[in-house]
């Protein structure tokens, strides 16, 4: 059985997301020791900016002719409305080389061995649900249900797969949801307009637990544990990161916070990138 | 703004620092009590240490059923080896977690709690 880690990277005008995902490659591999892969649309950028990259494969895939838009905060005081490609994860099933897969966000930025552990699990599909913001008292409601009334919210972030004709369904209902966006989105009540990944896991996996609180994914280890993009990532050494997070209704004010060895979603993508770019990501 | 004034906003800005970053060690020291055996995740408690302590004190040692986190059985094929594991375990992610407390217990800078 073949396991490693796969990572999508789709550019759009204002963030790079390939130099995010080479940098998240280099975590993966030197705290899971697996192999890293990568699944772009733009096979030419990454060579030709990042020759030493380390992925082990690289998987091409044709730039989809939908486009949609949303706001990317850059701390609590900037913002940019930009092009955002999320529509390539459902077909994770067809692109990943291995029979056991690690799918990371390009900005989840690992820094210890938890999930090489979770890797050697044999259910099929690992995922979180649990999260913790590393802000202090800000509204996570968001995070717990996709809407107040409805089914409990789960991170297309990171999550682990077996390939089988169980994971085979859930990934064709995970296309189906997000080819038929708009009625589902009316019938779970979300507000939201743009396809979110999270919502159509979420969706997915309520619809395979027959629409109850079944079993069908498995918890990964731990919590979620993220900064909003309204919070910046300062630097990070060795296992060791800091950050600046928003203080809640205080725009433009922040807390100091430093983590160890807890693997963390850097939803500030510009700010991480400053980072890798420059060491401060602020 | 008066001198008195700034000071308790330092101080305030100070504590809530300091109570954030208690928040997140508490939850270092949660993931550190993670246990994987056998494709199977326990998390390390008191509770599950005594409980495995009172199996072996009846006399099941070897290839007894437990259930995981996730509420998934699992044979655990050497129990006392099972219990000096987690106890292992538990003990480092303590101590580390006491550290941790301690060392920013006598921090007075918000520089210094966060090593800036």
């Amino acid at each position: 059985m073949t396991t490693g880690a796969l990572i999508f990277a789709q550019n759009n005008h204002s963030v790079d997301y390939v130099q995010l995902a080479v940098f998240a490659a280099s975590r993966a591999k030197q705290y899971l020791d697996i192999p890293v892969s990568l699944v772009t649309d733009n096979k030419k950028w990454l060579e030709e900016n990042y020759p030493n990259h380390e992925f082990d494969s690289v998987i091409e895939v044709q730039p989809s002719g939908l486009v949609q838009s949303k706001m990317f905060h850059d701390g609590s005081l900037s913002s940019k409305f930009t092009e955002w490609k999320n529509w390539t994860r459902s077909q994770v099933y067809d692109l990943t080389p291995y029979d056991r897969t690690l799918v990371l966000d390009s900005d989840y930025v690992i820094n210890s061995p938890l999930l090489k552990t979770a890797l050697d699990n044999d259910h099929d599909f690992q995922i979180y649900q649990s999260s913790f913001d590393l802000a202090l008292d800000r509204d996570t409601t968001d995070f717990k249900r996709i809407n107040r009334y409805s089914v409990p919210f789960y991170w297309a972030t990171v999550f682990i797969f077996n390939k089988n004709a169980i994971m085979d369904s859930f990934f064709t209902l995970v296309e189906y949801i997000k080819q038929n966006w708009i009625y589902f989105k009316t019938l779970y009540n979300i507000t939201a307009f743009t396809y979110r990944n999270d919502f159509a896991f979420s969706i997915a996996i309520h619809i395979m637990n027959g629409k109850t609180n079944g079993d069908f994914a498995t918890a990964l280890p731990g919590k979620m544990i993220y900064i909003s993009d309204k919070d910046f990532l300062v630097n990070a050494v060795d296992n060791k990161m800091n950050f600046l997070v928003q203080k809640q209704k205080f725009y433009g004010e922040y807390t100091a916070v430093k983590t160890t060895g807890l693997d963390v979603h850097v939803m500030n993508k510009f700010s991480l990138s400053r980072y890798i770019t420059g060491g401060s990501g602020v | 703004m008066d001198e008195r004034i700034e000071k308790a906003f330092a101080v305030a800005n100070y504590a809530a620092t300091l109570s954030n970053q208690r928040r997140v060690i508490s939850e270092e020291y949660k993931q550190k009590l993670v246990y994987y055996t056998n494709g199977s995740t326990f998390k390390v408690s008191p509770e599950l240490i005594a409980f495995i302590k009172t199996v072996i004190e009846l006399g099941h040692i070897s290839d007894v059923p437990f259930l995981d986190a996730n509420d998934f059985p699992v044979v655990i094929p050497n129990v006392q080896e099972f219990l000096d594991n987690i106890v292992s375990v538990y003990f480092e992610a303590l101590n580390e977690y006491t550290v941790k407390y301690s060392e920013i217990k006598t921090k007075r800078k918000i520089a210094d709690i966060v090593e800036l």
